[in-house]
């Protein structure tokens, strides 16, 4: 039979998994909640406890995320179709946290070596809220250097 | 059998699936700990530990030593070796290097899990281990079926761009060569529709009963390790593993 008196072992872990999900469940809900996520997903939080809570959350393949990489800086008019960019523009859908991009991850060595700047659009959304983040990244005395772009 | 032995049979269950999961990509994540120890990455966002590449690595490989606690150790060790796992997952949850990885979120979930088995009384591992289980496994499915609540993913597109166009393996090429982009739009419409379907049903689990769940938990994750990718294992088999264990503890009953 389930159930009776929880130690309070189960007790903490009843109410860690009934916290976290009372924050998802309110997510479709709160604007604010949904800035957070997004903030997540941009590598951009607003303070490192929200990075730490937010990140300890399941929100696997949820909200629309793209991003775009580009040698030179992705305006507005060539974001609507970047095939009219005279230089490579890579676009990707991902499940979530496109700020994973910011690491450049299959090109990273290469680009490293190469000195190579890359700029990086992301754009996300979730219920009413959306964020769109620019990054420029730079490879340059054995590090990749992040920086957000106006 | 006594209820001794029972919970050290659970524990091994419940780590050795998760060690499966959190391993199951060191091809990738060797690679990945080299290009960033030689290029680590610099964004003010986050602090300093949260770049640094060797907490990465450190946190990546923790749970080798972790799980010897937990297999081969006494209470406290196993306590200490449940606290590691749940320390580098959280670590894995947070920091930039591995932070996108859905396997950390999973790990830490189900690592708590793992804590409250080394740690809870006798007569508690049948009333609560599986009800437990369930709520952790429930709640991570909630957390991937809210975030498709939207109509990005009830349209489909999302599951059009990520699986349909932009995956090479089989299904989705030999689909995209044999029909129309609007056939495989309806398609994706529908494969969106029945995975919220299912995630939604899968976050029920502290309702339903614990056989039943189980079983539909286990085959729902082998079909989107089906689905998608084998590193979807990764995320995927700490949660079969947890379900499994508390479904061991079942027999002190």
């Amino acid at each position: 039979m389930e159930g009776g008196r929880a130690s309070g072992a189960a007790t903490a872990l009843y109410a860690a998994v009934a916290t976290g999900g009372l924050l998802l469940v309110l997510l479709p809900l709160s604007p604010p909640l949904q800035r957070r996520f997004l903030a997540n997903h941009h590598l951009d939080p607003p303070s490192t406890a929200s990075w730490i809570a937010i990140g300890l959350l399941p929100k696997m393949y949820g909200g629309r995320h793209e991003f775009w990489m580009s040698p030179e800086p992705l305006s507005e008019f060539l974001r609507a179709d970047p095939r009219l960019a005279p230089f490579k523009v890579s676009h990707y859908w991902v499940n979530h946290s496109p700020g994973r991009a910011v690491r450049l991850d299959t090109t990273r060595e290469a680009a490293g070596r190469a000195g190579a700047t890359t700029y990086l659009r992301l754009e996300s959304s979730y219920g009413s809220e959306s964020l769109t983040s620019t990054y420029v990244v730079h490879a340059a005395a054995g590090r990749i250097e992040v920086r957000a772009a106006p | 059998m006594n209820t001794a032995s029972l919970r050290g049979q659970a524990l091994r269950i419940a780590t050795a699936g998760w060690l499966v999961g959190w391993y199951g990509k060191v091809v990738f994540f060797v690679g990945h700990f080299r290009e960033a120890v030689a290029w680590p990455i610099d964004v003010s966002s986050l602090p300093a530990l949260l770049r640094a590449p060797w907490i990465a690595a450190a946190a990546y490989a923790i749970p080798v030593a972790a799980g010897a606690a937990l297999w081969f150790g006494g209470r406290t060790a196993r306590l200490a070796g449940a606290a590691a796992l749940a320390v580098a997952a959280a670590v894995g949850c947070i920091h930039v290097e591995l932070f996108n990885d859905a396997t950390f979120v999973t790990s830490f979930w189900t690592a708590l899990w793992i804590a409250w088995l080394a740690a809870a009384p006798d007569d508690e591992l049948a009333r609560h281990g599986p009800r437990l289980a369930r709520c952790v496994v429930a709640f991570v499915f909630l957390g991937g079926a809210i975030g498709k609540l939207t109509a990005t993913y009830i349209s489909g597109e999302a599951f059009y761009h990520l699986y349909f166009q932009q995956k090479d393996s089989w299904p989705y090429s030999t689909l995209r060569a044999a029909v129309s982009d609007s056939t495989l739009r309806a398609i994706a419409r529908w494969f969106s529709r029945l995975v919220i379907a299912g995630e939604l049903a899968l976050s029920l689990g502290p309702l339903a009963p614990h056989r039943p769940y189980v079983w539909a938990a286990c085959a729902a994750i082998g079909l989107m390790v089906l689905s998608s990718t084998f590193y979807l294992f990764s995320v995927l088999a700490s949660l079969a593993a947890v379900l499994v264990a508390s479904t061991w503890l079942t027999r002190t009953r």
